[in-house]
């Protein structure tokens, strides 16, 4: 019951945002000049471009790292996934300097070159290629997760009889891996794809129109919702076409078991010189994707200290920690309540399905479904008081942290409900009848039997929707309310104000905080094991069936 | 401990019927196994035995004590249903002796009972060691012994062993009937291993693949007394041969037998391997060796008939026989057994 009122109201957001679109919420339509055309072809281009690029990035680093055996090959494999901890209008904020006419590269280039600025053709970083070559090196590394795991869960023990067959070892990436891993990659594409759609940050820095900016435009400068709305729709639908695509790539396939238990192939050797050479090639990515950036950032933040003392920043810290522990507690509440319940009654998963769709939805789409049916609340129950009091107050859901709460609630419920079902899965459900044919109430089953386990879980989910927060832009840009600042959206004005010093203190406490969920990743995903979490896996992840 | 049964028992998901109304009871303090197919519906009959799952119809009593029909319903944990599960599923926070004693409420004896059962299991000195520490043969004795501390009425094993390495297995289901037989509680064992369910039961219940209990009696009643073909090949090898039966002989490829049936015209006749005599010495009835398969105490031969028919036999391994040697065959007149023909 609770389940399914709670699956019921997370559809709401979707609902209304169709209400909305239709115009029955009031407001109308104002008459923009909108390029629809340009941002269809804009998103795509974009989403192709970094779909194509991370996937070449990300199965090139993948591959090295399961086949050869070459120097710093185990730091590389983690630190291959530390430019995910940089939100990607950080990096354009980076990349966008460099690249600029009066950027260290182009300065480079002329005192080398004594060529005057006009005088030679230079690539515009400002442009559809240079956002998908930043979106390419901050999203990357969901490819290389999910290609490094299928390569090395369910290829390599189908390595030995490739070689008993004869083929040789610089065929097995093509006639071995990819076709088997193909699945594994269509969804880490999709993933990439459908963040790239999401994208606000970076397009809007380098000036490229897209539905997201294009929703930005029509709500936070022209206040109308409408259109708003109605873009959101058609974001939404490229971004379902985009799911749609990734399915139906893979529609004949199935996961492909291991040929025999998973049997760890031995590294290859390579000459001194080719493993300095897959050396550089795996590094690359982490020095474009994560060393520069950094490096840049602590200079610009050392420059002037009077930046680590700015209130303000500390004022949008404090924001942040309080919208991020609010969204990751809610999360975790939910999440915990719809893993209880498929648990319990496997077919609840249709009602929540729906419910958890947020991910897939864009920041800024979920910003405009989220805050209509609370600015409807809102009204009402202001207009109520009125009627009691006589005194119109402020509206106190859509004018506070509580809206920006709930939409990222709702967007990163699908992280938080994930890591929590994926945990209760791993307690076999003959441990719950076992404890109840014991005369065990349902309580004591939970505390003493569940508790335990799942705590380990609840805070992985917690930390990760914490993370995804804090780096929120798009919604939390559109929803908050006036003089209402975080470290994402502070770190963006100053960048977009070319404020770049001043961004940089912001930035690296946004870098630091989503570090944190990278090493959870890390640690999860890959197995790579932290000094610091180990223990915790010690503890948390005792053997239920062996 | 307590008289299990179970009346017109049905049980369902959505449109397809697991449990077709079915009947049978268990004497008090025996050992009964439930033989039957992967697949049958076994797990599923201990599961609505446990109150884990809820029948669509029929009964289910504990002696006199009715625990599930139309109009009563005693939820598991009231029940005082041990079980034990294919896999060990020991609680993996808590230590050998914690989990033992999970399901003892009241303080009273609740240590003595621990120790008690440690000693029965032999695992002792195991007593403050975690699940993960334990070897799985170890594992399912902590199961077994969790599952009896409560002193149940009826205890369920679902395949307990099925998981085992041979050696543990044999050595186990020693220890666990000999637990069971000094704790007295009466108990259902679950097993598609024919050979199981003849060591352990004091009577075996025999299912089809569509859940229907086909016989039900002691390991020699239904070892040696099969009531149809199913029965027969669920127990062991049987050669089955065509023959013709006027109700007071029977003609087969083995000779004429006589006999006293009901059953008349075309008919099976069914011998055990065993129940087939190989003698060098040419007689009536011969056949060719095709194979000899040594399957350790005892060889299997494989033969034709001359008449074209494939039997099996199973002679002690002194033998010289060869494939390709001609035997006579003479069947046990005694060990007949005859079968509806398909």
């Amino acid at each position: 019951m609770l389940t399914r009122g709670l699956a019921l109201l997370l559809c709401l957001p979707i609902v209304s945002l169709l209400v909305t679109a239709a115009g029955w919420m009031g407001g109308t339509a104002q008459p923009l000049a909108l390029d629809y055309a340009a941002y269809v072809a804009n998103s795509l281009l974009l989403a192709l471009g970094t779909g194509a690029l991370s996937l070449a990035i990300g199965v090139m680093a993948a591959w090295y790292i399961t086949l050869y055996d070459f120097p710093l090959r185990r730091v590389l494999e983690a630190a291959l996934l530390l430019p995910l901890a940089i939100p990607a209008y950080i990096m354009a904020l980076i990349y966008g300097h460099w690249f600029d006419a009066a950027g260290p590269i182009q300065d480079l280039l002329r005192d080398a070159s004594g060529l005057a600025y006009g005088d030679y053709w230079f690539p515009d970083i400002r442009s559809i290629a240079g956002s998908v070559l930043v979106l390419s090196l901050v999203l990357y590394p969901y490819v290389y997760i999910l290609a490094r795991l299928a390569f090395r869960r369910q290829c390599e023990s189908w390595f030995e009889a490739a070689q008993l067959c004869g083929v040789p070892t610089r065929q097995w990436l093509w006639r071995v891996a990819l076709p088997i891993a193909r699945p594994a990659l269509a969804i880490g594409v999709a993933l990439v794809m459908m963040e790239t759609l999401a994208d606000f940050g970076v397009v809007s820095l380098f000036g490229v129109s897209t539905f997201t900016t294009a929703i930005y435009k029509s709500w936070a400068g022209m206040g109308d919702l409408v259109t708003a709305a109605r873009l959101a729709i058609m974001l939404l639908l490229v971004v379902l076409f985009a799911l749609w695509l990734e399915r139906f790539s893979r529609r004949d396939w199935q996961q492909m078991q291991p040929a025999s238990q998973a049997r760890r192939i031995r590294l290859l050797n390579v000459s001194k010189k080719r493993g300095w050479f897959l050396c550089a090639a795996c590094s690359l990515p982490v020095v474009i994707g994560f060393v520069i950036p950094v490096g840049q950032l602590l200079f610009w933040s050392l420059l002037n200290s009077s930046y680590w003392n700015d209130g303000w920043n500390y004022h949008a810290a404090t924001t942040s920690l309080i919208l991020a522990v609010s969204a990751a507690f809610l999360a975790c509440v939910i999440g915990t309540i719809f893993a209880y319940a498929v648990r319990h009654r496997p077919q609840m998963a249709r009602w929540i399905r729906p419910a958890t769709i947020g991910y897939a939805v864009p920041g800024s789409v979920v910003a405009v479904a989220v805050f209509m049916p609370l600015l409807l609340l809102d009204r009402s129950i202001a207009t109520g008081i009125e009627h009691l009091t006589g005194e119109r107050p402020m509206l106190f859901l859509t004018g506070s942290l509580f809206a920006m709460v709930l939409a990222c609630m709702y967007r990163f419920l699908v992280v938080a409900f994930g890591a929590i079902d994926s945990g209760l899965r791993t307690i076999s459900p003959s441990v719950d009848d076992a404890a109840r044919l014991l005369g065990t109430s349902q309580g004591r089953i939970i505390r003493e039997l569940h508790w335990p386990h799942l705590r380990g879980s609840i805070m992985v989910g917690g930390l990760l929707v914490f993370a995804d927060t804090m780096k929120e832009l798009p919604a939390s840009l559109l929803m908050r309310p006036f003089d209402v600042n975080t470290l994402a959206i502070r770190t963006y004005s100053l960048a977009q104000d070319g404020l770049l010093v001043q961004a940089s203190v912001p930035s690296l406490m946004l870098i630091a905080i989503s570090l944190l969920a990278v090493c959870v990743i890390a640690w999860q995903q890959l197995g790579l094991r932290l000094p610091a979490l180990t223990r915790m896996q010690a503890t948390e992840q005792p053997a239920w069936q062996n | 401990m307590a008289k299990l049964s179970i009346q017109q028992l049905e049980y369902g998901v959505g449109n397809t019927l697991i449990i077709p109304r079915i009947g049978f009871s268990i004497p008090d303090g025996s050992f009964a196994c439930l033989l039957g197919p992967s697949g049958c519906g076994k797990t599923t009959l201990l599961r609505l035995i446990a109150g884990l799952e809820k029948p669509a119809r029929g009964s289910i009593h504990f002696d006199e004590m009715c625990v599930s029909d139309a109009t009563h319903w005693v939820a598991p944990q009231d029940r005082a249903v041990g079980m034990v599960f294919q896999q060990p599923t020991l609680f993996p926070t808590k230590t050998v002796a914690e989990n033992i004693g999970f399901g003892l409420h009241t303080a009273a004896n609740r240590e003595a009972r621990i120790q008690d059962l440690l000693k029965h299991i032999g695992l002792e000195d195991k007593a403050g060691h975690y699940p993960h520490q334990l070897s799985g043969g170890q594992q399912h004795r902590v199961a077994l012994a969790r599952a009896l501390a409560p002193s149940p009425k009826i205890l369920l094993l679902d395949e307990p062993f099925a998981h085992l390495d041979p050696d543990s297995r044999v050595r186990l289901r020693r220890d666990t009937l000999q637990l069971i037989r000094e704790e007295g509680v009466t108990a259902l064992m679950v097993t598609h291993d024919a050979s199981e369910a003849l060591q352990m039961g004091d009577t075996i219940v025999l299912m089809d693949a569509s859940a229907q209990i086909r016989q039900q009696g002691t390991p020699h009643d239904l070892y040696h007394h099969p009531v149809d073909q199913f029965a027969a090949l669920a127990l062991g090898d049987m050669n089955l041969l065509k023959a013709t039966s006027d109700g007071r002989e029977i003609r087969s490829c083995l000779g004429r037998f006589a006999v006293d049936t009901n059953k008349t015209g075309s008919i099976l006749a069914g011998f055990r391997p065993y129940d087939l005599h190989i003698d060098p010495q040419p007689s009536e009835v011969m056949g060719k060796i095709e194979h000899v398969l040594c399957t350790g105490p005892q060889d299997q031969l494989l033969l034709t008939l001359n008449c074209g028919e494939g039997v099996q036999a199973v002679v002690p391994h002194d033998h010289h026989y060869q494939p390709g040697d001609q035997v006579s065959v003479r069947a046990n007149p005694e060990r007949i057994h005859v079968f509806e023909a398909d």
